[in-house]
This record gives C-alpha cells, sequence and structure tokens, in this order.
C-alpha cells in the first residue's frame, strides 16, 4: 500500500510546492525592477550559500553543525525520495539508494534532535510560535523517512509490516510523512518557517548586491568582497521615484531578501538601539516588510518586539504607505529613526539582508516627500544646504582652530602628496585636539601634505544617512569638483564617516580616490620608520572600533597595530572587531534623538569599564564626543592620534622646521 | 505652538465650501545671514506655515504669491527660494513680473483686488519685512492703505475666523514684548504680518519643491519706479548695537541676577487721547533725548 500512496502523495505535494512557489514569486514581483544577471545568479548561488552564508553561520559553531545536518539531511533525502518513487529504477540501483535515504534521514533525525534541544529553552533571540513546531515536522519526516527505507529494504520485523499491524504502521507513517512534507515542502512556498529556504536560496542568487559575495577570482587575488555604500537614487530623472513609500516600492530582490529571514535573531542580540530601548528591532523591522507584501497584521508575530511597542496594532497594506503620522500603519515612524546604521545587524545576518539599505530607503521618503526628518534633522539639513556644515557655522571660519599651525593649503600648493580632510570637527573644540595632535604627528614624519581649508564642504555622509540625498549629491559633487581641481596622491582623514563616503560613495558620481583613515595612514608611517616613538607608560588601554572604519570598511588591524607599536598591550572588550557595539552617534541618531531606556554610549562606557581600562582609544570624532559625552565614566577617551602625539620623542615637531629635517626624527634617545 | 483646541473647534467657519477661507501669502527671496545664499525668507515661512495649518485643519485656500525681476528663471536665486516655499506642500506659486527697480505696492494691490471674487473670508499674511532690499516692512502698510483693510502687524497665531451680522472676523494672537500676547478681533479683509515669535516654519522637501509649479504673471498696472530704492544706498545689514548694561556687583550672586534679570524699562511715558501732532511731537523729543535725531 506504501508503495501505490507515496508517489502519489509526493507528486501531489510537489505540485502544490511549484504553485505555491509561482505565487511568491509573482509576489516578490510586484515591487520595482532590479536588473541581476539570472544564470550566473544561479549559477553562484551553491558557492555564495557555501562559502559566503555558511561563513556568517559558523559562527555559532554548534548551530553550524546543527543546520548542516539537518539542512543537509533534509536536502539529500528528500531528492532520494523523489527519485526513489517517481523514478522507475532497476533493483539494484534502487537498493543503494535506499541504504543512502537510511543515511541521510538519520542525520537528519540527529539534527532535528539538536534543534529540539536548542528549541527547549530558546534564548529571546529566536522567534517562538510556528518556530517551536519546526523541530517536531523535522523529526516526523526524518523518522518516518527512516523507517520507510527500513521497510522498503526488507529490514523491519516482518511482524510489523503484514496484517493489521502493517495497515496501522503504513497509516501512522504516511501521515507523519504528510505532515513532515506539509511543513518542510509546502512550507517552503507557501509560507511557515521553511520559506526561509526557498527565498534565502533566491535571495543569494539573486542579491542586489552580489559584489558582497566572494568569488573564485576574488579569492585568487585576495581582494575584499565588501559592499557597504547607499546606493545613490536617480535625480536627474524628476519621475524617478524618491526612496520608498510603500511595500511595492522596494525592488523586487529586495522584498525577496526579507523573505528570506529566518527569525534567528541575531541581529536583534547586537542591535545597539534594541538594547538601549529605543523602539527598533532589526528582526521585526524584516518581519514587518514581509507583512507589508501580503497585508497582514503583526499579531502572529512571535518574536521580541519593538521595545516599548505592543504587538498587534499594525497593520500593513501591500501598496499603502508604511509609515502614517497618526500610527497603526506597518511602521512607526520613531523605529526608522532609532538606526545608527552601525551595520551589526547586516554584519550578523546569516542570510545577507540589508537592513540599512531598508531603513535609509524609507528615511529617504519621510525626508525627500514628506519633509518629516525628526528633532533636530530638519535643522542639520538646512544647515547643510545654507552653510555645507551641520552646525551652521560660517564656512570661512572652518580654519580658525589652526590660525596658528600655518596649514599649508591646496590652494597655494596645487600638488602634495597627501590631502589632509579635516571633516567637520573642524569646528568642534574636542575634535580640534586630534586634529592638532594628527597635524603634528604628519609633520614629525615629515609629511609632504596640505587642507582644502575653507575649500572644503561637509562630506554629506549626515544628510544621506538623514535620507536626503538631495543636499548629499550636492555636496558630494562639490567636493568632487575641488578635489579635481588639484594633485594629490592620498587622502587622509581622522573622520571615518567621510573617509566612507570618499572612499565608498563618491565613486557613483565620478571621485574615486586612494583614502586612508589617519590609523592606517599612522601605520604605514610605522612601518616605513618614519616616527620615532616613546613607549606608553600609562595604565591598560582598550580599542573601541567605530562602526564605519570596522564593520563599513574592514578595517580592523591597522588602529590596533599602531596602539601595539606604542607598547601598549590592548585590553580587548568583549564585543569587539567586526562585533564592536556602536557608539550611538551614526546614522544621525543623535540629531533625531529617539528616546529610549538607556543611552547606547552609556552601555559602550559600561563595555569598556568592564575591561577595567583606564583609558579607551578611539579613531572617530563622533565616538569621541559620544563617548566623552557619558558622565561618571571609568575610562578617558583618546583619539589613537593623540596618543601618538604625546608619544613622538621629540617634543619641539611642531614649527616648520620639523618638517623641512625629518631626519632628526630618526635619532633615538 | 500652543493652540488650543478648544479655539480651534469654536470656528462657525469656512466649512460651509462657498465660503472657503482664502489666504494670499505674499512670500520674498531670503538670504542665509552667513552665507547670503537665497532661501525662503523666516518670516514669509512662517507666514506660509500659519496659512498652510489653516489649510490642513479648516480647508482654507492658500495661494502665495511673490513679485519680482522676471527674466531668466530656471536657475535663478529666485526660483531657488521660492521652491522652498513650494517644498512645503504648496502645488504652485505666482510669481509677478516687476521690472528692476519697480515698486511692488501697485502690483500686488491689482493682484489681490483680481483674487477678490467670492464674498467669503480673506486673509492676507506676509512676514513682518523683508531680508534684503529696503527691508523696512513698511509694504503692508502701505497695501493696506491701498486696498482699504485692516493690517495687524506682528501676529503669532490665528484663532478663530467665524461671521456675524454678515460679516467675517478673525480673532488673532498679537506678540507683545517679552512673550506676552494680545487676543484682538479685526474685521475681513484684513492684511496679518507674521512676528518672528510664530510657529516654526515646516521642512522643506525635495520632492514637491522640484515638482511645484511656478505660475508666471503679468499684471497691467502701468508699473511705478521705486524711487527710494533707486535713491538709497544699500549695504549689507550688521546686527544694531546693543546698549550695554553698565552693573556694578560685588559678589557673583548679584551678577548673576543682573545679567539674568530681564530690562526694565524705565522712565517714558505713554500717551492716551492724544492728537497726532502731540504724538509726533513726544517721538521727536524722544529721538532728540536718545541722540538719534540731532
Ligand atoms: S534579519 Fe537576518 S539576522 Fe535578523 S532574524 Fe532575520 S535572518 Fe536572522
Ligand atoms: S544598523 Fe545598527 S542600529 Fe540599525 S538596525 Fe542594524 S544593528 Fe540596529
Amino acid at each position: 500500500m506504501l508503495n501505490t500512496l507515496l508517489p502519489m502523495l509526493l507528486l501531489a505535494v510537489l505540485a502544490l510546492a511549484v504553485v505555491g512557489a509561482a505565487r511568491r514569486i509573482a509576489l516578490w514581483r510586484r515591487g520595482r525592477p532590479s536588473p541581476v544577471p539570472v544564470l550566473a545568479g544561479l549559477m553562484a548561488m551553491p558557492r555564495r550559500y557555501l562559502v559566503d552564508l555558511h561563513h556568517v553561520v559558523a559562527r555559532d559553531k554548534v548551530f553550524a553543525n546543527t543546520h548542516v545536518a539537518t539542512a543537509g539531511g533534509f536536502v539529500a533525502a528528500a531528492a532520494l525520495l523523489l527519485v526513489v518513487y517517481l523514478v522507475p529504477l532497476p533493483g539494484s540501483v534502487e537498493t543503494v539508494l535506499e541504504v543512502l535515504l537510511l543515511l541521510f534521514s538519520a542525520t537528519m533525525f540527529v539534527g532535528a534532535r539538536l534543534v529540539a534541544k536548542r528549541r527547549r529553552h530558546p534564548p529571546a533571540r529566536l522567534s517562538k510560535g510556528p518556530w517551536m513546531r519546526l523541530p517536531k515536522s523535522l523529526q516526523a519526516f526524518s523518522a518516518s523517512v527512516f523507517l520507510i527505507a527500513l521497510a522498503n529494504l526488507g529490514l523491519l520485523p516482518e511482524g510489523l509490516i503484514s496484517g493489521v499491524m502493517g495497515w496501522a504502521l503504513a497509516a501512522v507513517l504516511l501521515v507523519a510523512l504528510g505532515l513532515g512534507l506539509a511543513e518542510l515542502l509546502l512550507g517552503m512556498t507557501w509560507g511557515g518557517p521553511m520559506k526561509h529556504a526557498f527565498a534565502g536560496a533566491l535571495h543569494l542568487a539573486f542579491h542586489r548586491r552580489a559584489e558582497r559575495f566572494s568569488t573564485r577570482k576574488s579569492d585568487r587575488e585576495g581582494k575584499v568582497h565588501r559592499s557597504t555604500g547607499l546606493k545613490a537614487l536617480n535625480l536627474e530623472d524628476e519621475t524617478a521615484p524618491l526612496g520608498v513609500a510603500t511595500p511595492e516600492d522596494f525592488t523586487w530582490n529586495q522584498r525577496l531578501g526579507f523573505d528570506a529571514c529566518v527569525q534567528c535573531g541575531r541581529c536583534e542580540a547586537v542591535c545597539p538601539a534594541f538594547a538601549a530601548g529605543q523602539p527598533l528591532n532589526p528582526k521585526k523591522l524584516i518581519q514587518d516588510m514581509v507583512l507589508g507584501m501580503t497585508g497582514r497584521s503583526d499579531a502572529a508575530y512571535a518574536g521580541s518586539p519593538y521595545p516599548g511597542k505592543a504587538v498587534g496594532e499594525h497593520q500593513g497594506n501591500p501598496s499603502g504607505p508604511i509609515v502614517v503620522e497618526a500610527g497603526g500603519a506597518l511602521l512607526d515612524a520613531d523605529t526608522l529613526w532609532s538606526c545608527t546604521t552601525c551595520r551589526a545587524c547586516v554584519e550578523e545576518c546569516p542570510m545577507m539582508i540589508e537592513h540599512v539599505d531598508a531603513i535609509v530607503d524609507m528615511r529617504r521618503f519621510m525626508t525627500l516627500e514628506q519633509g518629516q526628518t525628526p528633532g533636530k534633522g530638519s535643522e542639520v539639513i538646512d544647515n547643510l544646504i545654507a552653510t555645507d556644515n551641520p552646525n551652521g557655522y560660517a564656512p570661512a571660519a572652518r580654519m580658525h582652530w589652526a590660525a596658528d599651525l600655518s596649514l599649508p593649503l591646496m590652494r597655494d600648493l596645487g600638488q602634495v602628496d597627501v590631502l589632509l580632510w579635516l571633516g567637520d570637527g573642524a569646528f568642534d573644540m574636542r575634535n580640534q585636539r586630534t586634529l592638532r595632535a594628527l597635524v603634528k604627528v604628519l609633520r614629525a614624519a615629515g609629511v609632504d601634505f596640505a587642507v582644502l581649508g575653507d575649500e572644503e564642504r561637509d562630506s554629506g555622509d549626515v544628510a544621506r544617512r538623514l535620507g536626503d540625498e538631495a543636499t548629499f549629491q550636492r555636496l558630494a559633487k562639490a567636493n568632487i569638483a575641488t578635489l579635481e581641481k588639484y594633485r594629490f596622491q592620498t587622502i587622509v582623514t581622522c573622520d571615518p564617516h567621510s573617509f566612507h563616503v570618499l572612499s565608498n560613495e563618491y565613486g557613483a558620481f565620478g571621485g574615486h580616490y586612494r583614502v586612508r583613515h589617519h590609523s592606517t595612514y599612522i601605520d604605514e608611517l610605522m612601518a616605513a620608520d618614519r616616527l620615532s616613538l616613546r613607549s606608553w607608560k600609562g595604565g591598560s588601554v582598550t580599542y573601541h572600533d567605530p562602526c564605519y572604519l570596522g564593520r563599513y570598511n574592514g578595517e580592523y588591524e591597522a588602529p590596533r597595530r599602531v596602539l601595539t607599536a606604542l607598547g601598549i598591550e590592548l585590553n580587548e572588550m568583549q564585543r569587539s572587531g567586526f562585533r564592536s557595539r556602536c557608539c550611538g552617534g551614526g546614522g544621525g541618531a543623535p540629531i533625531t534623538d529617539i528616546p529610549g531606556e538607556r543611552r547606547i554610549p552609556d552601555m559602550r562606557m559600561q563595555d569598556v569599564a568592564e575591561t577595567g581600562a583606564e583609558l579607551v582609544a578611539v579613531g572617530c570624532p563622533q565616538c569621541t564626543a559620544m563617548l566623552e559625552g557619558v558622565v561618571d565614566a571609568t575610562a578617558q577617551v583618546r583619539d589613537i592620534a593623540e596618543l601618538v602625539a604625546d608619544a613622538l620623542v621629540s617634543e619641539d615637531a611642531s614649527g616648520k622646521e620639523r618638517a623641512a629635517r625629518p631626519q632628526v626624527v630618526e635619532v633615538s634617545p | 505652538m500652543s493652540l488650543e483646541p478648544s479655539s480651534v473647534n469654536s470656528s462657525s467657519v469656512a466649512s460651509a465650501s462657498t465660503q472657503a477661507l482664502n489666504i494670499d501669502v505674499l512670500v520674498s527671496v531670503g538670504r542665509h545671514s552667513l552665507t547670503e545664499r537665497p532661501r525662503r525668507a523666516d518670516l514669509d515661512a512662517r507666514a506660509l506655515e500659519l496659512a498652510l495649518r489653516l489649510r490642513d485643519q479648516r480647508g482654507a485656500q492658500v495661494n502665495a504669491c511673490h513679485v519680482g525681476e522676471g527674466g531668466q528663471r530656471a536657475g535663478s536665486d529666485t526660483e531657488a527660494a521660492l521652491r522652498d516655499y513650494l517644498g512645503m506642500g504648496l502645488e504652485h506659486l505666482t510669481w509677478i513680473d516687476a521690472p528692476q527697480g519697480s515698486d511692488a505696492l501697485g502690483l500686488l494691490d491689482e493682484h489681490l483686488r483680481a483674487g477678490q471674487v467670492s464674498a467669503g473670508p480673506r486673509l492676507v499674511l506676509c512676514g513682518m519685512r523683508a531680508e534684503q532690499g529696503e527691508g523696512s516692512g513698511l509694504l503692508p502698510f502701505l497695501l493696506s492703505e491701498s486696498l482699504g483693510w485692516a493690517y495687524v502687524p506682528a501676529v503669532v497665531e490665528v484663532e478663530d475666523v467665524a461671521s456675524e451680522d454678515g460679516h467675517w472676523y478673525t480673532t488673532v494672537l498679537q506678540a507683545l514684548p517679552r512673550g506676552q500676547r494680545r487676543r484682538l478681533r479685526v474685521r475681513l479683509p484684513a492684511l496679518l504680518g507674521i512676528d518672528a515669535a510664530a510657529a516654526q516654519p515646516r521642512q522643506s522637501a525635495f520632492g514637491p519643491a522640484r515638482r511645484g509649479r511656478i505660475e508666471q504673471r503679468q499684471l497691467e498696472t502701468s508699473v511705478i519706479a521705486d524711487e527710494s530704492l533707486a535713491n538709497w544706498p544699500l549695504q549689507p545689514a550688521k546686527p544694531r548695537p546693543k546698549r550695554l548694561k553698565i552693573v556694578t556687583a560685588t559678589n557673583a550672586r548679584d551678577r548673576f541676577k543682573a545679567a539674568a534679570a530681564k530690562a526694565e524699562s524705565t522712565g517714558g511715558k505713554v500717551l492716551q487721547d492724544v492728537s497726532p501732532e502731540q504724538g509726533a511731537e513726544a517721538v521727536l523729543t524722544l529721538l532728540k533725548e536718545e541722540g538719534v535725531l540731532r
């Protein structure tokens, strides 16, 4: 009986799954167009899965193995099942396949047991609801397949497969298999926990940022594969949309990406805004985007909510606005404005979902179409428009801090080795100390450098993260036009935000530069033996990775090498490197200032306190400001440039004469 | 903004569609004080903000108009500034051509008269003074004289528009020094000059600014040259010098109190029921005493 009913069951499930897939694909395709190479994408998918995705999953070793066993076992078992029961095969081949089936279903069963074990006391970041029944379905499927294979191989005791017992067993197996197939195969395309497998595979194939993934070529050339710059809006075409207003305004592959979410909550666990009790949870945000596609309410969502916002009060509309001022739509505006664009979520997401892109897309609409940038946002934007700096200072005052330094100007020299990009920190008294220190270091090393002076403008970073693409593009084009006038080899800046924008986001407008963060550049100077430094005598030190240097640009090592070269033994925080916790200063978050229960910089200084360090080294004006603003902090905040400048051997290294005879620096004390 | 809901609801107004409140907002080109870049003028933007709130709350009809030199429009400073107003949520805006150096008064008079079609309530809003040019703040006075309508300066809020005995009235709040407010009832049509204490203008958004239409308008009125403008030398404005308060305090507490204290007006007198001559006489005397006139 099994042998007649089973193929029918399989065929029916398969047909239904195909119908579901077609419906789901049609749903994604209701988004905006986004051309991708279909065949090349599908071909690249296995590698993207096995290399890039697994690279992220493998950070949790235990679960990675669980997943390999369960998913690998399932894919193999399901494929074998179909072959064995739907393709007429010679007996010997069939026996071999049945044995394999036995093997894979057993592997899968072990995996499923491990999944079940993890689900017994699930961490808060995992979603409950339908996800709690998944281990049961996995076990039902693998166990029934295992038993069916056993029966077919004639390995079950005769008493079990004949007579009434036989009928009963067949019925039980069919029901269990049916339930398993419903969850695992139908669920893939009709919605349910397994949807992540179907959508995830296609998401890998048709990802909007293909350059995120490694290729065999990039591996051979040792090239980085990172894609962190925001995509430019087309402002030339007046009919082109400005950002995302409704779920259908996302590109189709963004929608596909939302569907790939496994609700693992890794993003939630690292999100600084969530930890601070601000109304944002990246996992819920992605789930809300999924609900938006079908227009459902979030009542059935079974994970952590946005802090302070009850579940069940929001409802999506496939072609209606995502945010409505009165609330009750898919999202509230403060959710979008809580994000610091720190990319911690993107870095952790095993499904390669791009949260920050989605958030900025929605912010763009609110700023460019609705004029609803909250907090001080509109004031900052107005200042950027009128004065090219966010605080509305007179552009001519940009160099006042350096009145006594007689810094060489690009305007006078025209050509230098290094263009020192100051950033808006030039207006800030705290950052001016960092800049002075950096100038001292450059002079001590005899670097041929100059500054743009008041020809420099804000890089456009804040405007862009606040959604004001128009102001960003104006500033970018103006800066590119200025830079075009001069000749230089490298831009050095102590502001990771300017660094990111100059090196990753100006390219779209024709500005291609070699940009170095000052820590990288100082590292290069040290490697070339151009600085002689006293060794560190202070207490213990820890280092805070700026998001825009680390996760955005992959520079984790240079600052550490510089600090180590100073003779500092770093006392690392638990969350450092690619897992560094944001200081709370990015993405315009201090400007929009969405209230939470805690402050992000306070939590970060707590991280510092836990290491017992007396000093935290930073490499970003924004981090300096945020961390120094923490009251009752246990550690001092110093920029790497300041630490290096303090350690310079010749203290008189301030004048021009210094730069003229750098060889003096070589003399050791 | 402290608009009490009760005062909004008490309106008996403008719900009747034929009697919709009609608001003209006069807007000018502003300049940023540090960089002199063209942008919406702050006071005019506040006037438009007030009008837009009346539109959102009670369906008022809002028309904005600017009088200025025509000619090359696209990419001009004027266009940039006018787009700032459109970005606040206007679909279109009228740009009345005026040759260089001409007086806007006659043109505005004609434009506003032409717009007076229905018997409904009518308001004209503008900032108290322009950010460049003469910036004397006299235009609304002269306009109200030529139109024969009332002018209320320093308005911060329009509380109500209601009809009584076949006439329309508006209740407005007027700003007085030191945060005081005075409630006034004015018969319409009227001109309201908007004060810097009125609600902050909303953000100007890129999309609507780019989409908004600027409609050019040529008027028949023979243009009168602005003689005073032609004769006056123009120079960049500087902040008016403030009189220093001399504090002779011996301890920090007194110095702090003196610094934080509000300027008390001393001397001066209130003249009531005097003839214009007597009033003018008193003003002249004061100006001489202060050394403004010699
Ligand atoms: S968005 Fe990514 S990291 Fe977050 S829950 Fe979904 S799959 Fe996990
Ligand atoms: S970018 Fe950072 S703040 Fe924004 S959602 Fe992701 S983790 Fe949270």
